[in-house]
């Protein structure tokens, strides 16, 4: 995983890589947190292309993310996402709160 | 028909070895690419649930067990855990045992909803045994 930060758009992008579960999901939490901390970044993007797989222990970290960011009025922007990554985030209601987009680019305009 | 039996120690980096086995033995039915990763991502949450809600920070066994017959499969996951007190509560879609760990209470709800059928029987100190079939192919 690395992360970057896009200082105009006061923005983490989240490059993830490999498998989402609960073994997995703490140390990412740590990581952008940390940097969230570390940047005074508002906004985090998520770049999905390497995520192969994730379960509901990823819904939480999402939604862990966007409940801090969204108290600094930033928000989290996920690209991509697999079909089954993305029925899970509209099962778990989500959906209305980030935003699902499918590269880097069309992530940033939406900031 | 044909059967398997897989028991792990509750680690979390089980599950990743839980839901490979179980997509292994899926491939003689012959699934999609979409069922597999539906059937993978239902048994990582009954995994899952069995290793952080079903004995906490106790070491355990977790029990995957897989039947093939017919065009179906089965998996059932079990623990000798703690057991769940409210089982329909529990199935509820939000519903977290855990609401200081960020955990979305969506486990049971991906299960039904990537399942045909999902079955939850748990006893208190005794642990939780989870069914869940899904027919491969077909309509």
């Amino acid at each position: 995983m690395q992360i970057k930060l896009v200082g105009e758009k006061h923005a983490l992008v989240v490059y993830l890589d490999g498998e989402i579960d609960q073994h997995t999901v703490g140390d990412i939490k740590n990581a952008i947190d940390k940097e969230i901390r570390r940047t005074n970044a508002v906004n985090v993007i998520m770049d999905f292309r390497k995520i192969s797989f994730m379960d509901s222990s990823g819904i939480g970290m999402i939604m862990g993310r966007y409940r801090t960011v969204s108290l600094l009025g930033g928000t989290v922007i996920l690209y991509g996402c697999t079909d089954l990554i993305q029925r899970l985030i509209t099962m778990a209601g989500l959906g209305r709160l980030i935003k699902i987009t499918n590269n880097l680019d069309n992530a940033l305009m939406l900031l | 028909m044909n059967k398997m039996k897989l028991e792990f120690l509750n680690l979390s980096e089980n599950e990743a070895f839980a839901r490979s086995v179980a997509s292994a033995f899926c491939v003689q039915l012959n699934p999609t690419i979409e069922e597999l990763s539906e059937i993978k991502t239902a048994v990582s949450e009954a995994v899952t649930n069995s290793i952080i809600h079903g004995y906490e920070s106790s070491e355990g066994i977790v029990t995957l067990e897989g039947q093939i017959c017919g065009g179906a499969v089965t998996f059932i996951i079990s623990d000798s855990g703690m057991g769940i007190a409210d089982v329909d509560a529990a199935r509820e879609p939000l519903y977290t045992g855990k609401p200081d760990a960020e955990r979305s209470g969506m486990g049971f709800t991906i299960m039904e909803a990537f399942m045909d059928r999902v079955d939850v029987h748990s006893e208190i100190g005794k642990g939780t045994v989870v069914t869940m079939i899904r027919r491969i192919g077909g309509e």
